[in-house]
């Protein structure tokens, strides 16, 4: 399988492939979150726009920040909230997916060290070709008060 | 040959049907101002049709204390089932009721719900893990805690699920996504379904504190 991530390594830095200015996988509205108090989880929601005319199939995800990254699902049926893991993430040509809350995202567990807001986060999503793209932000708080 | 009707015969008949037509006005208004007063403008909330007063149950609370029936007398409460090593639903929910709260105190309501968290994990749900996580989500939010046996006393009677499947790396902690409306008589009055809105819970609130 041709990997979509072997023309443009780095995400942000992505100028595009061929004729088309825009870069073949864009990754938008990144929010990593520090683990609750108590909590050795967290959780990462972002955007993954596959620009390409082939799918897209997302099939690692790390972080030296944390000893696990895995792609999961919130199912709610009947009023029951369950979590599902995914094997991968597959986003249709042209297409684009959001994670987000109640629904598909990033389970960050085992934190490594004592992560605090602000420290930075590194995130290498890997495609099935072994194509990878690298995303960087900051730990934000879980908690806004004046949120929805 | 049949007789005409007499005067008295038909006020008699026209009375009846009056009266029958009364009967039914009273009664259609009766049912109107029932319907009116169950489900006035709720959006989001459902009452239920009888509340169900919560069992006797023996926990603790995020400070170590006993928390019973008897701590939900008095105030009113929104209870929410989770555990907390979950990524997704139950930070989400109680930063949504957290806000809820904080929004219906700054709107002046009159009822200002406590925010309960119970916990459905009790194995990695001890005192001290619970204290923590429900202390990042302000003031006027209880975490609750129960040895499995203790816990479903109080869940099942309820209706609400949570189990524990296995997986490959540990379990999984599946539960109720509702949160419970509890009246200040102990009971269970209603519930909010998933997924959840701030703006729809605190425009449910007077309609629903006024029914409690």
């Amino acid at each position: 399988m041709k990997s979509l991530f072997a023309c443009c390594v780095a995400l942000l830095l992505a100028t595009g492939c061929g004729g088309d200015p825009r870069p073949p996988v864009e990754i938008s509205d990144v929010r990593i979150y520090a683990p609750l108090p108590g909590s050795n989880m967290s959780v990462a929601y972002l955007t993954i726009a596959n620009n390409t005319d082939e799918p897209l199939v997302i099939a690692d995800i790390s972080s030296p920040q944390f000893a696990g990254v895995e792609i999961h699902e919130t199912i709610m049926t009947n009023d029951i909230a369950r979590m599902r893991q995914l094997d991968a993430l597959t986003i249709p040509p042209g297409r684009a997916t959001e994670l987000r809350e109640g629904a598909e995202h990033l389970m960050l567990t085992g934190p490594v060290g004592d992560p605090a807001l602000g420290d930075p986060v590194t995130l290498f999503i890997r495609d099935a070709a072994g194509g990878e793209v690298v995303v960087r932000s900051n730990l934000e708080s879980r908690i806004k008060l004046d949120g929805q | 040959m049949f007789s005409s009707p007499s005067k008295q015969h038909i006020q008699g008949r026209v009375s009846l049907v009056l009266a029958a037509m009364v009967g039914l006005l009273a009664a259609a208004g009766i049912a109107l101002s029932l319907a009116l007063r169950q489900q006035p403008e709720l959006q989001v909330a459902t009452l239920l049709p009888e509340p169900l007063p919560l069992p006797e149950f023996a926990l603790t609370d995020h400070e170590g204390d006993a928390f019973s029936r008897a701590d939900f007398v008095g105030q009113t409460s929104l209870v929410f089932f989770g555990f907390t090593q979950c990524p997704d639903i139950c930070p989400v929910t109680l930063q949504q009721l957290a806000v809820v709260r904080r929004n219906l105190m700054e709107a002046g309501s009159s009822v200002i719900p406590e925010i309960v968290f119970v916990s459905v994990d009790p194995e990695r749900d001890d005192v001290d893990t619970v204290a923590a996580y429900v202390g990042a989500f302000g003031d006027g939010v209880r975490g609750v805690r129960g040895e499995l046996d203790a816990l479903n006393v109080l869940t099942q009677p309820l209706g609400v699920f949570h189990a524990r499947p296995e997986t490959d790396d540990g379990y999984d902690v599946e539960h109720t996504s509702a949160v419970l409306v509890i009246n200040p008589d102990a009971e269970f009055a209603g519930l909010f379904r998933a997924p959840h809105s701030v703006d729809r819970i605190v425009a449910d609130w007077p309609g629903l504190a006024r029914q409690l």
